[in-house]
């Protein structure tokens, strides 16, 4: 009886807050108008208008044109926004039941950075205002590589490594082989986590269909929960276009020799096949190929994209073939200008040769004898919801509702396998602008995880949380932002765990172009299925469950942050700037990470296997630098990363594994008349330390080097990528020779 | 489709000056070929390592001295003489290797065995008669323990490991002994 009583309380209270804002938004105005380039004159396609202070906005439609509805009467700035163009700020004034028209002009700049991010508070903001590091990559950034997997772009952000598909965030993950991801992956916001290991699927991911990736550096706990606990990748995906469009990308390529004659393993590789055997049927080289076509349109309320993939590569080592299927279906219903509806549903089947070890470093492309023909067939499977009401200027809701299947089996001799997982989660988001210089996010989550499989038995997990972060703009110049999350984690039979993550950040603005930040935060990471229940006896490698696993780890994050960015105005440049016209951003962040309870796999002497276990405690203190810059108004543009880590397990006082001490990324490029020549660097220092498995190896340092040509023809544009072009020979884990030199040629069009 | 970037006229000497500075940056970038082959062998990577302590005589009826390293042990075997079925029926799927011939009249022996690495219940020394069929006539010397065990002492040997220490003492006198071949 109370418990109805209570429903029908709360059902009341809900009906009369709506009504109240339905009311109070009856009168209200309209503003419109149109964008264009200010140089060419043309109008601009998908330029973001909103309007500050509020959560309403819209996007230019091919014409150049928007319009924003239901604006009660008052005095507003609308925030002008586009990729490649210079953010314009427009006040307006709206009165009662009335439209405002206008122009506004965008001036086109070359650098390349977007004004608005959502992924650091879970709502749209202003690059500068996020309280912790935001990198982004652009499409054109990703598209430019001819990436085959999305990872292989990531690593060219500076502090971000990845070790057979793991994330090594600024010192975060390491190597846990394939086990639990300290970084949480996303796509449009929802969770991409492998429910049964808790890694990540990159092959899962269409590169062609990505707009941006926004990787945020430090604590994401107190709004994301577990995985968060060294920041987020969000990989926001393209969307719908307002007109019929057509796009194409088909790319070959193939793998130069190997460094060494006795490293060739087979007389496959291209070239030696040309030069040394004279034979040109580049048919049964070592090679790769893909194809794929996507097609949008917009029919009346509905956005609709669709996509299809197909690669297929030899690889360069033995068992290193693969052939992969993937599909997207990405469909907006917008109901009306505040409701909206998106539906992204994808699918990605993968069948690959396995590798798992070289038989010795003098033959580091072929595996043991008895490893040979490994393969294992990997299917993914994804529905994500996400429906958004904006209820009034001051208020929106969200809710994201998902499920994520990954079904695996190997033929592996020694240990034949398979896993069917289940991922599902739910959120409901509020978000509230309580006063112009206040606003606040609310929301709850649950996940269901359900795993049946050989290798971890049929197991399930539960997570509830319930977060709220509060953003307080306490001077035009000083943002304040406070949240916390509070999670529950269940395993059957095995663990419970509650964990409260609060974060607090804080932005400073002293001058145009300048932002100070400051953050700290709690993170954490419960253990996944696999660490808890896997029982491995693959290569000789034994793991056993361990059922006293229940500790999540956690970590204590803290950054400080300074950007500038640098442009001297033309009334001010001498002759010699004038020629130059540099123009510079630099960020530089000091952080720390605190790690107790760190989950690491380790060697159990009484139980002669490894286990994962929960480790003890470890310290990350770190300093990272970025410098972008471009000359004579865009032809030349370059930048550098440095991110240099001091880091130490306070138990052994060893360097952690995996890590290495100093990063560097670098670049540059030289864009005229439609061609774009650039080169890509990365250096990591050599691990230190690794899990005691084969310790006594060589390690060296990664020194890759990428290199390559474009031609934009207007439709269509033709590029040719030479990757690890010096054919630089490391590992980043034991017993894996990383890709050796290869070319891409691709052909990208739009029809 | 990229967007291309406003048209500009050519500027011939920027442009030369950024290829340049590429140029230069890739030349900077190069730094040899990493990794390079060390000559070592496939499967000399992992393995036991020890000393066999030899008790007694070497019978003159001696084919060889092998160690043997299985996968199992049979706990619930109990006839000494089945101990060549199990030999052959776990050779012949490739649970027992079986080492290097041991010198003859050796007093002791130092080892080392290379293995695949993974879990081994039982390391054990053999005999082999100078018969025809000898495997029918194998017998154990002596197997891994540690202390006063009862039961062999497992091995477990991590990827890249010589696990060193697994001495056994391999007695001469066990050939004519009629008791349960794996029991101390």
């Amino acid at each position: 009886m109370t418990m109805k009583k209570t429903k029908n309380s709360i059902l009341f209270c809900l009906t009369v807050l709506l009504i109240g804002m339905q009311s109070k938004a009856q009168i209200t105005g309209t503003v419109e108008g149109l964008i264009l380039d200010k140089e060419t004159g043309k109008g601009l396609f998908g330029v973001n208008v909103l309007v500050e202070g509020t959560f309403l906005g819209t996007a230019s439609d091919a014409s150049g044109h928007f319009r924003i509805s239901r604006l009660p009467p008052g005095r507003y700035s609308l925030m002008v926004t586009m990729i490649g163009y210079e953010k314009e700020s427009v006040p307006v004034s709206v009165q009662p039941n009335a439209g405002l028209n206008m122009t506004i002009e965008l001036k086109p700049t070359v650098i390349r950075q977007p004004n608005l991010v959502i992924t650091a508070t879970k709502r749209r903001q202003q690059l500068e205002d996020a309280p912790t590091t935001v990198d982004v990559i652009q499409s054109e950034e990703i598209l430019k590589r001819n990436p085959s997997r999305l990872d292989e772009v990531l690593t060219n952000t500076a502090g971000l490594g990845i070790i057979d598909g793991q994330v090594e965030l600024r010192g975060s993950t390491g190597f846990n082989w394939a086990a639990g991801s300290r970084v949480l992956l996303m796509i449009d916001g929802h969770p991409m986590i492998n429910g049964d290991t808790g890694g990540i699927n990159w092959d899962a991911i269409p590169v062609e269909e990505v707009e941006r990736v926004e990787i945020v550096k430090g604590a994401g706990s107190a709004l994301y929960g577990s995985n968060a606990m060294a920041g987020m990748v969000n990989i926001i995906t393209r969307s719908p276009s307002a007109k019929p469009e057509l796009r194409f990308r088909v790319h070959w390529g193939f793998y130069d020799e190997p460094a060494y004659d006795n490293w060739r393993w087979t007389d496959k590789f291209l070239t030696y096949r040309i030069l040394e055997l004279n034979k040109w049927d580049a048919e049964n080289a070592l090679s790769f190929e893909g194809v794929d076509v996507s097609y949008s349109q917009k029919i009346r309320k509905t956005d609709m994209l669709m996509t299809v993939g197909r690669k297929h590569s030899t690889g360069y080592h033995q068992n290193g073939d693969f052939t992969l299927w993937n599909a997207l279906i990405k469909t907006a219903f917008n109901f009306t200008p505040q409701i909206k509806w998106t539906l992204l549903t994808n699918f990605a089947s993968n069948d690959h040769g396995e590798f798992i070890q070289w038989q010795s470093q003098s033959s580091p492309m072929t595996v043991p004898e008895d490893e040979y023909g490994n393969r294992l067939l990997y299917l993914k499977g994804s529905i994500l919801s996400t429906f958004t009401h904006v209820l009034s200027h001051r208020m929106a809701y969200k809710i994201k509702t998902n499920w994520y299947r990954t079904d695996w089996e190997n033929n592996f001799p020694d240990m034949p396998d398979y896993a069917v997982t289940d991922r599902m989660s739910s959120e409901v988001q509020l978000d509230a602008l309580l006063r112009e210089n206040h606003s606040s996010t609310f929301g709850t989550e649950i996940i269901y995880t359900r795993t049946k499989a050989r290798i971890f038995g049929n197991e399930n997990s539960l997570d509830c949380a319930a977060y709220g972060e509060d953003e307080f703009k306490i001077t035009p110049r000083w943002v304040l932002t406070t949240g916390t999350r509070v999670d529950y984690h269940k395993i059957p039979d095995v663990s419970t765990d509650w964990q409260v993550s609060p974060r607090v950040g804080l932005v400073y603005h002293p001058a145009p172009g300048n932002t100070c930040r400051l953050s700290a935060g709690y993170g954490f990471r419960a253990p996944s299925l696999a660490e808890v229940f896997s029982t491995v006896n693959v290569a000789g490698v034994r793991v056993v469950p361990n059922l006293e696993l229940k500790k999540a780890e956690r970590a204590v994050s803290a950054e400080l942050g300074v950007n500038q960015a640098f442009y001297i105005p033309e009334y001010l440049a001498t002759g010699f700037e004038k020629w130059l016209q540099p123009k510079f951003s630099m960020d530089i962040s000091m952080f720390n990470s605190t790690y107790e309870n760190m989950i690491d796999v380790t060697y159990n002497d009484s139980l002669r296997a490894y286990q994962f276990m929960n480790l003890g405690e470890a310290l990350i203190l770190g300093l990272e630098m970025k410098i972008q810059a471009s000359f004579w108004n865009g032809l030349f543009g370059a930048h550098i990363g440095w991110t240099a880590l001091n880091h130490k397990d306070k138990r052994t006082h060893k360097p952690l594994p995996y890590r290495s001490d100093n990063r560097v990324v670098a670049g540059g490029e030289i864009r005229f008349r439609g061609w774009i020549i650039g080169v890509d660097y990365r250096y990591a220092s050599r691990q230190k330390e690794i899990v005691s498995l084969f310790e006594n190896d060589e390690r060296v340092p990664m020194r890759v080097c990428d290199a390559m040509i474009q031609y934009d023809f207007g439709q269509f544009d033709i590029s040719l990528n030479g990757k690890n072009i010096f054919n630089y020979n490391y590992t980043l884990r034991q017993r894996f020779l990383e890709p050796i030199r290869h070319y891409i040629v691709t052909l990208r069009g739009e029809l | 489709m990229m967007t291309r970037s406003k048209m500009h006229e050519f500027p011939a000497f920027p442009a030369f000056l950024g290829a340049l500075l590429c140029c230069l940056a890739l030349v900077a970038c190069y730094h040899g070929h990493g990794l390079s082959p060390t000559g070592e062998d496939a499967a000399g990577s992992s393995g036991i390592s020890g000393t066999i302590r030899f008790v007694g005589i070497w019978p003159d009826s001696t084919k060889q001295v092998n160690v043997i390293a299985s996968k199992t042990y049979p706990e619930g075997l109990t006839d000494p003489d089945a101990l060549y079925a199990f030999v052959f029926n776990e050779l012949g799927i490739g649970h027992i290797v079986l080492s290097d011939t041991i010198p003859r009249h050796s007093s002791t022996h130092e080892y080392v065995f290379n293995l695949k690495p993974g879990l081994y219940e039982w390391i054990l020394v053999v005999w082999f008669p100078d018969i025809q069929d000898y495997y029918f006539g194998v017998k154990e010397l002596g197997a891994y323990y540690v202390s006063s065990a009862e039961y062999p002492e497992p091995v477990y040997i991590k990827p890249g490991e010589i696990v060193e220490n697994i001495d056994i003492v391999a007695d001469f006198d066990m050939i004519n002994r009629d008791i349960p071949f794996f029991k101390r």
